[in-house]
């Protein structure tokens, strides 16, 4: 283990507060100025059931879960069988589980390396002790985990108080007896070697937040601007909209739930249309649905924003699991040919610049912009430095000159960009009709092979301006490395971090992450490929959607090889690590 | 409008609501009284062009936006109704409208048509009904009458035909009107009692197809009407006066079958604006603070 490290496991049934300890940890840990990343994995339950979270704190930057676990707490060995192959242990990883002397010894269904040693820890009795009730185990095993792995009490303490302080004193009261009397088992029956301790760094490091990336995906969307939104519930997505229902009125906007996801972004284009920036956010049955009107926006011109906080399929596939493969639908989805703009944030804080950047480039090119998130960035609750909200990009659409003759006015000009001047219904005099229809320059209906090829080439025009001007790609590791990895989305978080400690094993590899997927900026990422032996290109897509897309934008370098696996399963630090080691 | 001067001597026309576009529909299609009766109620209703914006779907009728001279938007199959919608709530200050037809409305659309109606936003629905399908030549309608014959019905339909106008009532439209585009007058006084209804106006317009249902249709329709607004004892407060009228033998009864003043939309969200104030975030930054620990 990493001696500034720790990483938790918790699983129980609904109702034993897993995910309720798992947020007190993460709040404290941040107020500690440690970085913290909480994954949450939840059955297809609608209420109670299994749930189990997976936590990773770090005194160093951290963009990805761990692979196994210093700490397993165990409320519930049945459920632990659901979750067994996410939850492993490190060799000197300690379990933590309900019991006293003289109960039977339960049946343990490890799943991995068996645990250095398990920790009958008295939850229920000292639950019932402190606060009179079983709910309370959750604060004894906060306790026990503290008093274990040499945690900040005061900062955990304050968690607690700023959970229950609206029951009252008393109840504050009584959460924190649970979470003593926990932390003193510990003392008393654990040996002080036996215990695991954590560095915090010596400086506070920068004011920190904790969010989840829907939170952060809602947010950097009222940051940009957007004052519109329609959607349709559906996991993992659903959270965006509950969070905007809150604050899109606050701030003047509007959002709707709608019947379907087609009303969703139908709504969206019509809010659009008379001005407003407009988004909706879905994940993949629902982005399904909507492709005939993605196609609608990409002919009549229309600014919009898609999110899709994607999931395992296809069909209702796993949707509580996390996994990228709704790429190809996101690119090439829909008929005809239709332009658009994917991009995909890379973890928490990165949604909230993809959502400024993907307002600016939709409403700057009038063009759909797919936003591709997932379930382990959306769900994810992350702890890292407070981000600059004061930077936004922000795009006045082109207007027509209000001197023009309104007989005269063009609404599908042919430009050099492919941008033309937008019309706004109450703003501007020129009006105009817009039209799913091929039209001319005037809107008004063609069928004409001359002018559908004229509307083409203006419409993929504005793609090589798009490339040109947002083509952000992160990259790791030494520029004349000769084994790269190529990743997008929330594959960066194991990649970069296979690739840290691959370089600190003396392996010469670097990484590259694109942040817009399409249009690609071939060039650059050429350059950044091009001293390349050997290429791996990561995702977690089984047929590959990612590899498929690359070769259809460029030729990958010769010793290119692929490790593309289905979803539902994050990818491991180590299972790259291991896939990069064979090209050596 | 600059100037009263020029308020006075510039009284808008109907033809000042039309483009220079020429339909595609066939002669003597009910959808050309559509359109001379939209365009003659826009300029009774001196509407500014540059504030209006008429919505379809797909569909002959659908073709309508481009014969108007306001925004237009003549966009996929069966979403004018939400696409209308986020236009409203975009800009309420405008004037919307979603028009189009049968199949594109109460086939392809119709899971949008109750939500119009429950939602009660301030829109007007001009729903133009020929029982066919047009645009691609003569097949089934979800309003075609039973027993009907068309290219997809050889030896006559077997299915029942939906009612609009039940439908509507059935959820709680606040607005239901029936006209006819042979009575283009009629037709006018509905849609801008229609537009000035604070809510969603569902307008259902007999309008024949001359080509596969035959242009004896306006006949038999004129023979039959009924008009309420005429008659004494329609009450169209009355929901069960309304719900009598839905399937009538022998006679069609026009005009405004129901209405009633349920809140419209925006006036719920005008509360809701006033529960919100209370949130203590005054700014977007100040929502940082919800994250910070």
């Amino acid at each position: 283990m990493k001696p500034n490290e720790l990483n938790l496991g918790l699983v129980g049934s609904g109702g034993d507060g897993v995910m309720a300890a798992g947020e007190i940890i993460v709040t404290a840990s941040a107020r500690e100025g440690l970085n913290c990343i909480m994954l949450k994995s939840f059955g297809p339950q609608i209420r109670g059931g299994e749930s189990a979270c997976k936590i990773r704190i770090t005194s160093r930057r951290c963009s990805v879960q761990a692979d196994d676990l210093d700490v397993l707490v165990v409320f519930n060995w049945s459920d632990y069988r659901r979750f067994g192959a996410e939850l492993t242990l490190l060799p000197h990883g300690v379990v933590l589980e309900d019991g006293e002397e003289g109960d039977p010894e339960p049946e343990r269904p490890f799943i991995g390396s068996p645990p250095h040693a398990i920790y009958r820890i008295p939850l229920t009795r000292i639950a019932r002790e402190a606060a009179g009730t079983t709910l309370a185990r959750n604060m004894a095993v906060i306790g026990a985990i503290c008093g274990l792995a040499d945690l900040p009490e005061q900062s955990h303490l304050d968690s607690i108080r700023n959970l229950f302080e609206r029951k009252g004193e008393k109840i504050v009261e009584a959460n924190f007896k649970a979470f003593e009397m926990g932390r003193d088992f510990i003392r008393n029956n654990i040996k002080r070697k036996e215990k695991i301790r954590l560095v915090r760094p010596s400086v506070k490091a920068d004011p920190r937040v904790v969010m989840t990336g829907n939170d952060s995906v809602a947010y950097g969307a009222m940051l940009a601007g957007c004052r519109f939104f329609a959607g349709y519930p559906i996991t993992p997505s659903s959270e965006i909209m509950e969070w905007l229902s809150v604050f899109m009125p606050k701030f003047g906007g509007e959002m709707i739930q709608t019947e379907d996801e087609i009303a969703a972004l139908s709504m969206v284009l019509g809010a659009s249309l008379v001005g407003r920036k407009a988004m909706t956010a879905t994940s993949g049955p629902g982005l399904s649905l909507m492709n005939e009107l993605i196609g609608l926006a990409s002919i009549a011109e229309i600014p919009c924003v898609i999110v899709d906080v994607q999931r395992a399929g296809p069909s209702t596939g796993i949707p509580t699991k996390s996994e990228q493969s709704d790429l190809m639908a996101a690119v090439f989805g829909g008929h005809g040919d239709s332009p658009r703009v994917v991009m995909a944030p890379t973890d928490v804080s990165d949604c909230l610049d993809v959502m400024r950047e993907a307002f600016y480039v939709s409403e700057k090119y009038q063009i759909p912009v797919i936003v591709l998130s997932d379930g382990s960035i959306g769900q994810r609750k992350a702890a890292f430095a407070e981000p600059d909200i004061s930077i936004v990009r922000s795009w006045e659409r082109a207007h027509p000159p209000v001197d023009l003759d309104p007989a005269e006015y063009r609404r599908f000009l042919f430009t050099e960009t492919g941008v033309s001047p937008m019309s706004i219904p109450g703003v501007d005099r020129m009006i105009y009709r817009a039209a799913g229809i091929e039209h001319n320059e005037f809107g008004a209906p063609t069928s004409e092979f001359e002018m559908h090829q004229r509307m083409n080439e203006k419409r993929y025009r504005k793609l090589g301006f798009i490339a040109e001007e947002v083509c952000f790609m992160r990259h790791y590791g030494p520029e004349d490395a000769p084994v790269g990895v190529l990743a997008w989305g929330s594959s960066k978080g194991a990649v970069r971090e296979a690739v840290e400690n691959l370089l600190d094993e003396g392996y010469p590899v670097k990484a590259v992450v694109p942040q817009v997927l399409f249009p690609l900026n071939t060039e650059k990422l050429k350059k950044l490929l091009g001293p390349l032996k050997k290429l791996l290109v990561v995702e977690m897509s089984y047929s590959g959607q990612f590899l498929n897309l690359l070769k259809t934008q460029m030729d990958l370098p010769e010793g290119t090889v692929h490790y593309g696996r289905s979803g539902a399963r994050y990818l491991g630090i180590h299972e790259i690590m291991d896939q990069v080691r064979r090209l050596f | 409008m600059s100037s009263t001067q020029e308020a006075v001597v510039a009284k808008a026309q109907p033809s000042d609501y039309k483009t220079d576009l020429k339909p595609v529909w066939c002669a003597g299609c009910g959808d050309f009284g559509v359109l001379n009766a939209l365009a003659q109620a826009f300029a009774g209703l001196e509407l500014t062009p540059e504030r209006t914006m008429v919505v379809s779907g797909i569909g002959c009728s659908s073709r309508i936006p481009g014969y108007l001279k306001t925004f237009g938007f003549n966009s996929v199959h069966g979403r004018a109704l939400p696409i209308a919608i986020g236009a409203k709530l975009g800009n309420p200050e405008l004037t919307i409208l979603a028009a189009g037809g049968d199949g594109d409305g109460f086939s392809i659309g119709t899971g949008h048509f109750p939500h119009a109606c429950r939602r009660n936003i301030d829109i007007t629905y001009v729903m133009m009904d020929n029982n066919i399908y047009g645009l691609t030549k003569g097949q089934l309608s979800p309003t075609s009458p039973s027993e009907m014959i068309t290219t997809t019905s050889g030896y006559g339909s077997v299915e029942t035909p939906m009612n609009p106008v039940g439908l509507a009532l059935g959820c709680e439209a606040t607005f239901v009107a029936r006209g006819f585009s042979g009575d283009i007058k009629h037709l006018v006084d509905i849609i801008v009692q229609g537009i000035r209804h604070p809510g969603f106006a569902f307008i259902q317009v007999l309008s024949p197809c001359v080509t596969f249902v035959g242009k004896e249709q306006f006949l038999t329709i004129k023979n039959q009407l009924h008009y309420l607004d005429q008659d004494p004892d329609y009450d169209n407060s009355d929901l069960c006066n309304a719900f009598r009228v839905v399937n009538e033998k022998g006679r069609i009864s026009v005009g405004v079958i129901h209405r009633s003043n349920r809140p419209s939309y925006h006036d719920k969200m005008a509360q809701l604006h006033k529960a919100v104030e209370k949130d203590p975030h005054k700014t977007l930054a100040s929502l940082m603070d919800l994250y910070r620990v």
